[in-house]
C-alpha cells in the first residue's frame, strides 16, 4: 500500500514540470568555472600576465572590478576584485552575497565548491575561515558581513 | 570530387570556427560514397569513452535539401559511418523549452505557424526522397501505442533510408548502410535470436579501470539542447545503448511533448513502451537502490535516474570529476549532516540523468547527462543519489 502510494505520488510528480533546459553559459567568466580555473593556473600570476575580460579601469589602489557576470564554485559571485600589483597580479578577490533563498548557509555552499575543485576538503583557521590549496594558489574563504562570504585567491605562500 | 569538396568544407568549419557556415550534407544523404569523406572527425564530437561502436554528434550547423536542420549524429562502427540521423525539423527545437505554464500561450500564437511548416517540409523532403529512390515503402514502425508510427522506407545510393514523420511534430531521416536496418527498430546485433549472446555482448561493454570505477564502455551522449527533453533524451541514451534505434525526438514526439513543454505529456507510459519496443523489461522504483543499480550496470544496463537538481550540486559533480581525472586520490566530502544540507530538496528541479558506472569502494555513482562530452562521467556519492532521486528505471533483458 506504501508503495502505491509512493508510485502514485511519484507519478503526480513527474507529470509536472520535470525538465530542465541544457544551460550553455558563454562570457570569457561566464562560463562556470573559469575564474577558479584561471586563478588556479599558475601562468596567471607571472610578471605581465594577461587578465582576460572586461574590467574596469585600475583604482587609485590598483583594484579592478570585473565588469561582467560570473559563477564561481558554482555560486554566483556579487563581486569579482583582481588587484596588480607591479604589473603582476597579487590577488583575485570573489564576493558572495546571500540571496535570503536558500536554506543552506554561504559558506558551507561555497566551500563545498571549492572542495570539490581542489579535490581535499580545506583546513580551518580560526574562526570560521577555511584555507584551500589547488596547485600553487591559495584559496581562503571567510565570512564577511551578515550573509556575505569573501573568497580570496593568492599564490601560495 | 565531390568527397574533396565535403571534407573540405568539415574541415573548413572546424578552422574557421568564428564564422560557421553550414556543411551541405546533402551528397551524404544521396550515396554511401561520400561518407568516408564525411565521417572526418573534426566534424564531430568525440565521445570521451571506448569501444568499437560510438555515437558522434556533428558540431557544425547542416543543411540538406536545401533547408537548415536541427541536428545530425552519426554512429560509428570502428570509425567507420554505419548510419546517419538528420532531425530536418522537430517541434521541441522549434519552440524552445517553455514553462508548462505558458504552454497554452504559445500553442496558440505559435502553433499555426509550425503546422504549416511541418506541412511544407513533410512534403518537400518526401518528394526529395521520391526522386532519388521512386516512391518509399509506408510502414508503420513500432508495436506499442505510444512509439507506433508511419514511416517511409527507402533504398538508393547503396544505403537505405528512414523517413519518420510524426504529424505536426518532427519530421527526420535516418540512413543506414545496410539498407536491411532501414524498416528495423533493433539493431541487427539485438534482431539475433539468441538472447543469451546479447546479454554477452552487453556486459561486454562493461570495464574496470585502474581505479577501480566500473564503467560502460560506448554509452551515447545526445545533447538535449534548449528543449525539455532531459528525460527523453536520457531514454534515447540508454534505448540505443541497448540496439534500439529510436531517438530522443521519437520519444518526445511519443509522449506527446508538444509546443516546447512536458504539460500533461506521458513520459512514464513512453518509457514502458521503448521496453517493450527493445524486447527489454523496465523495473522502476521510487528509491534509488545501489546494489540494484551495480546490477544493471554490471550486466551492461545503464540506470536513469529521476531526481532533485540545483546548479550548484551540478557544479560540485563536474569540478570534482575534472579533479579525481587528474588526481585518483581525492575524495568527495563524506555524506555527513552537513554535506547532506546542501543536497536539492523538493524545491530543485527535476532531472533525469544516465548512471553508467559506479566505485564500490569509494561509495560513488558515476552519472553522464544528455548534455554534451563534457556532462559525461561526473560522480556524486551513492548516498546523495539515494537522497535526491524518486524514480528510477533498472533496464534489463
Amino acid at each position: 500500500m506504501k508503495t502505491l502510494l509512493s508510485l502514485t505520488l511519484s507519478a503526480a510528480l513527474v507529470a509536472t514540470t520535470w525538465a530542465i533546459p541544457q544551460t550553455v553559459n558563454t562570457g570569457i567568466f561566464g562560463t562556470a568555472g573559469s575564474v577558479e580555473k584561471f586563478a588556479g593556473d599558475p601562468a596567471s600570476w607571472t610578471p605581465s600576465a594577461d587578465l582576460p575580460g572586461p574590467w574596469s579601469a585600475p583604482a587609485a589602489d590598483g583594484t579592478r572590478k570585473l565588469t561582467d557576470k560570473a559563477v564561481v564554485f558554482g555560486v554566483p559571485a556579487a563581486e569579482v576584485q583582481a588587484v596588480k600589483s607591479n604589473d603582476r597580479l597579487t590577488s583575485l578577490r570573489v564576493v558572495f552575497r546571500d540571496s535570503g533563498k536558500d536554506r543552506r548557509t554561504l559558506l558551507t555552499r561555497v566551500s563545498q565548491g571549492i572542495a570539490a575543485f581542489t579535490g581535499h576538503p580545506g583546513r580551518e583557521e580560526g574562526h570560521d575561515t577555511k584555507v584551500f590549496r589547488y596547485e600553487k594558489t591559495q584559496i581562503r574563504a571567510t565570512p564577511a558581513r551578515e550573509g556575505e562570504v569573501i573568497v580570496e585567491f593568492t599564490p601560495a605562500p | 570530387m565531390r568527397r574533396a569538396w565535403l571534407a573540405a568544407a568539415l574541415v573548413a568549419t572546424a578552422v574557421h570556427a568564428q564564422e560557421v557556415q553550414e556543411v551541405d550534407f546533402t551528397p551524404a544523404v544521396r550515396s554511401t560514397e561520400v561518407w568516408e569523406a564525411v565521417s572526418s572527425p573534426r566534424g564531430w564530437s568525440q565521445p570521451l569513452t571506448q569501444g568499437a561502436r560510438l555515437f558522434r554528434t556533428c558540431l557544425y550547423p547542416v543543411k540538406v535539401f536545401g533547408r537548415s536542420v536541427t541536428s545530425v549524429s552519426g554512429c560509428f562502427d570502428n570509425g567507420k559511418i554505419t548510419s546517419l540521423t538528420i532531425v530536418i525539423l522537430d517541434s521541441g527545437a522549434w519552440f524552445g523549452y517553455v514553462p508548462d505554464d505558458q504552454q497554452k500561450a504559445v500553442a496558440a500564437a505559435r502553433g499555426p505557424e509550425f503546422a504549416r511548416l511541418y506541412a511544407d517540409t513533410s512534403a518537400a523532403v518526401r518528394k526529395e526522397l521520391d526522386a532519388l529512390g521512386g516512391p518509399g515503402r509506408e510502414i508503420t514502425l513500432g508495436s506499442t501505442q505510444w512509439l507506433r508510427h508511419k514511416a517511409v522506407i527507402y533504398q538508393y545510393g547503396g544505403l537505405g533510408a528512414r523517413l519518420t514523420l510524426w504529424p505536426d511534430q518532427l519530421v527526420k531521416l535516418t540512413l543506414f548502410r545496410d539498407p536491411a536496418d532501414a524498416p528495423q527498430l533493433l539493431d541487427a546485433w539485438r534482431r539475433a535470436p539468441d538472447r543469451t549472446v546479447q546479454a554477452r555482448t552487453l556486459a561486454g561493454n562493461v570495464h574496470t579501470t585502474s581505479t577501480g570505477d566500473k564503467i560502460i564502455d560506448g554509452l551515447p551522449v545526445f545533447p538535449q539542447g534548449d528543449r525539455a527533453y532531459c528525460g527523453v533524451s536520457a531514454l534515447a541514451m540508454v534505448m540505443h545503448a541497448s540496439g534500439l534505434t529510436l531517438d530522443t525526438e521519437d520519444f518526445a514526439a511519443g509522449a506527446g511533448i508538444r509546443y516546447g513543454s512536458t504539460q500533461k505529456s506521458h513520459i512514464r507510459e513512453v518509457y514502458e513502451a521503448a521496453a517493450h519496443e527493445a524486447g527489454m523489461s523496465m523495473f522502476h522504483g521510487t528509491r534509488f537502490e545501489f546494489a540494484r543499480a551495480q546490477q544493471s550496470i554490471d550486466a551492461g544496463f545503464p540506470v536513469i535516474v529521476f531526481r532533485r537538481w540545483d546548479e550548484q550540486r551540478e557544479y560540485v559533480h563536474r569540478a570534482f570529476a575534472e579533479r579525481f581525472a587528474a588526481d585518483p586520490t581525492a575524495q568527495l566530502p563524506r555524506a555527513d549532516a552537513t554535506e547532506r544540507k546542501t543536497w536539492p530538496t523538493r524545491e530543485g528541479f527535476m532531472h533525469a540523468s544516465v548512471m553508467n558506472g559506479y566505485n564500490n569502494a569509494r561509495g560513488e555513482v558515476i552519472f553522464s547527462e544528455s548534455w554534451d562530452e563534457r556532462a559525461r562521467n561526473r560522480r556524486m556519492r551513492y548516498e546523495e543519489m539515494e537522497a535526491t532521486s524518486y524514480l528510477v528505471y533498472y533496464p534489463r533483458l
